[in-house]
């Protein structure tokens, strides 16, 4: 007999209002207008009483799905939360609860016979929202339990996302990615395994499968049909392991000067989920009811006007980032914008293995200069974008950048040192924030025309009166950062709070990239942040 | 199966190290996107931490003190502790928490001025209502203009009466089923139409 249907979920939208134009605006879930739309590409089982897998199929662009079973046998079709494409372009996604030891969820139908005839199952998993819950027009989710098309929502952003890609790329290889759920995720850090993961983030690992995690507390926080934030961890999963990210993480802001490592990750981010959701507009809910938020446009320019709004333009500024790249994407030409590249272009630089091999880092400027060389994107046309966000440096480098976004030490934004040549001097301030803020870190590119033994001194030149400095640096290879290299070397040279640093060891010919910084800016020293500059030389 | 750029890179630097003496096994490494754990054995190098990037919002940090766990019916506090990096505006910040938990004292809300410095200090009382882990919730709206604030949440991890014993009972009560491969799942009940 053959069992055929379709399968659906609970879509919840935005409520879309007038547009953001270029200012934040509010955002919520709007439950009136939830749509069952198909879950697509999804597997789906036949399963008998005894739970033995009778058929399997993957649901097509429809949500429809066909499988074949016994007469007269009891048949349950479920559905699982797994996204599984093994042939041409490749990907296997799957959404697991990490409060039940990373179990997936399975959308599950009736055990009913199969009868005698050919019949149609069609299986929709809701939402559990019910709007009279609490009283007239107090709504809520009636359990846990109900809230059925949560990963399915989630799945469906990614569907959404590797089929875009897959169009461009036909032979792309997804590597494995393991998205976690749970009604029980809460915006605090603790034991994952209890819900407590911090916020919707992607976690880049060293090894292992890479996760995403997804917040799930009603009346707070829940992102399951906050299809930006889902598409914008995507693009970090898509940057760190079809491309190459250098971002240090952690918490950013359209208001605040970021690493520019962080600022271009964060801003490809935010881009990203309007070039696969095909709308600019970023949207986040939270609260009771999820019923407040905000929502930004990508394709705004949110850092004119400034200055109240603290968005200042430049290479350190996500939004500056954000714009940027939607500008090289969209066919809409407005301000300075004449390229229509569409994904195709950004994909390529992307995964271009000269720019994931690069010996600089990831920043707008070692983008930039990557994508120019696609036919797509007009050069000219591609500095005016630079440009018109205060962004002025060429190369990978950003040689000649003037921007300083505040702090002069800032450039140039790479300091060049050769071995045996002239000391320079480089800084760290926790002016704009710590850790990971403009300022903190400064870059530093090295360039050994031999093999051999290498000592790198970092010593203070400059600090606070009554503490000691903390500097530390990190020496970067192509955008890997070795806690023991092939020689068994730590790159990382981090010793305590003494107002020097000392790296000695042996490295290859080649150009590496430093970044160093004063720990005790980075929120990793045993003193207090204060502004502070090194003399830096290797020998 | 096609190989990423960065496995391309990760496969040279391996077969580089194999001809170092370090154990190689190149079609692992070729089947592995990077960096990967497969690679990062096979070539005997390590690299740097885990690395997580999190999801926009305001420019806020948080960090809390509970007053330690408290029984049902019984009273406690949190002290949160927000970093803001704005020189100007108002924080709005919002307390909740869901049934477990009854915020009082003061208030659940609360405005202070991001130019009186970036940090803030903020004393939420409550009562302990059910044994179980609760969370007593923090969101802050940073609104350095006149426009929306972009915000972030927090929570704070309260433990009330017989916590294990609710914990433990919470999740035997989720629908779990083994499936046939011996693979856990949760069960969710679908809306089902047969024709």
């Amino acid at each position: 007999m053959t069992i055929s249907g379709q399968v659906t979920f609970d879509r919840v939208p935005h409520l879309t209002g007038a547009g953001s134009g270029s200012a934040v605006v509010p955002s919520a879930l709007d439950y009136d207008s939830i749509t069952q739309d198909p879950v697509r590409g999804a597997v789906v089982q036949a399963v008998s009483a005894t739970g033995a897998v009778l058929d399997t199929d993957v649901t097509n662009a429809s949500g429809g799905y066909s499988v074949s079973v016994d007469a007269s046998t009891d048949v349950r079709i479920q559905v699982r939360s797994e996204m599984q494409q093994t042939t041409g372009a490749t990907w296997d996604i799957q959404v697991l609860d990490n409060t039940s030891g990373n179990a997936i969820y399975v959308l599950a139908g009736s055990l009913t016979d199969s009868g005698t005839t050919n019949s149609t199952r069609n299986l929709n998993a809701g939402s559990g929202w019910d709007p009279n819950l609490n009283g007239p027009d107090d709504g809520g989710y009636t359990s846990d339990a109900a809230r059925a098309a949560a990963p399915f929502s989630i799945l469906n952003a990614m569907y959404e996302t590797v089929t875009d890609i897959a169009a461009i790329d036909p032979d792309v290889v997804f590597p494995e990615l393991d998205v976690l759920w749970s009604v029980n995720n809460v915006a605090t850090s603790g034991n994952v395994a209890n819900g407590e993961i911090g916020t919707s983030s992607y976690t880049r690992t060293s090894g292992g499968t890479p996760t995403i995690r997804i917040l799930g507390d009603e009346n707070d926080d829940t992102d399951e049909y906050d299809v930006s934030v889902i598409v914008h961890e995507f693009g970090h999963y898509f940057e760190d392991q079809l491309a190459r990210s250098d971002s240090p993480g952690g918490s950013h802001s359209l208001s605040v000067r970021l690493d520019s490592r962080l600022s271009f990750g964060e801003g490809w981010g935010n881009a990203f989920a309007g070039m696969i959701l095909d709308d600019p507009v970023y949207r986040d809910t939270d609260g009771p009811q999820q019923a407040s938020g905000f929502a930004f446009s990508v394709e705004a320019d949110l850092t004119n006007p400034p200055p109240s709004t603290g968005r200042e333009s430049g290479w350190y500024n996500e939004a500056s980032v954000q714009q940027i790249l939607y500008d090289i994407y969209d066919s809409n030409n407005d301000g300075v914008d004449t390229i229509s590249g569409g994904l195709e272009p950004l994909y390529n630089a992307f995964t271009d293995p000269d720019y994931i091999n690069n010996v600089d880092f990831t920043t707008i400027f070692a983008f930039a200069d990557r994508v120019r060389d696609e036919p797509s994107v007009d050069g000219a046309a591609l500095d005016a974008l630079l440009n018109a966000e205060d962004i002025n440096g060429t190369g990978p480098r950003g040689v000649g950048e003037t921007n300083d976004g505040g702090i002069a030490d800032t450039l140039p934004v790479y300091n060049i040192v050769t071995q045996g040549g002239s000391a320079v001097t480089v800084c760290s301030t926790a002016e704009n924030g710590d850790r990971n803020r403009h300022g903190v870190v400064e870059f530093i590119s090295l360039t050994l025309p031999s093999t051999g033994a290498v000592t790198m001194t970092a010593t203070e030149v400059s600090g606070p009166a009554t503490t000691t400095t903390d500097p530390d640096f990190f020496i970067w290879e192509h955008g890997l950062l070795f806690t023991s290299d092939n020689r068994g070397q730590d790159r990382r040279a981090q010793s305590g709070l003494d107002g020097s640093e000392t790296w000695t060891g042996t490295l290859d010919a080649g150009t590496y990239a430093i970044e160093i910084f004063d720990c005790n800016n980075a929120s990793c020293g045993a003193a207090a942040a204060a502004p502070s500059c090194f003399s830096f030389d290797v020998n | 199966m096609k190989m990423t750029p960065r496995a391309f890179f990760l496969t040279g630097l391996a077969i580089a190290l194999a001809g170092c003496g370090a154990p190689a096994s190149n079609e692992t490494v070729a089947e592995t996107p990077a960096p990967s754990a497969a690679a990062i054995k096979t070539s005997s190098v390590t690299l740097g931490p885990a690395v997580s990037t999190v999801k926009p919002g305001a420019s806020v940090s948080f960090s809390h003190e509970t007053s330690g766990p408290v029984s049902v019916d019984g009273n406690g506090y949190v002290i949160f502790t927000i970093n803001e990096g704005y020189p100007v505006g108002t924080l709005d910040l919002m307390a909740s928490s869901n049934e477990g938990l009854d915020v009082f004292g003061p208030g659940a809300t609360q405005t202070v001025s991001m130019a009186d410095g970036t940090t803030h200090t903020w004393r939420v009382d409550f009562t302990g209502l059910t044994d179980g882990v609760h969370y007593l919730r923090v969101r802050a709206t940073a609104k350095p203009s006149a426009e929306t604030g972009l915000s972030r949440g927090y929570a704070a991890r309260i433990e009330v009466g017989d916590w294990k014993t609710a914990e433990d009972a919470r999740k035997a009560a989720k629908p779990m089923e083994m499936q046939a491969d011996g693979e856990m799942a949760v069960v969710l009940s679908a809306d089902e139409t047969i024709e």
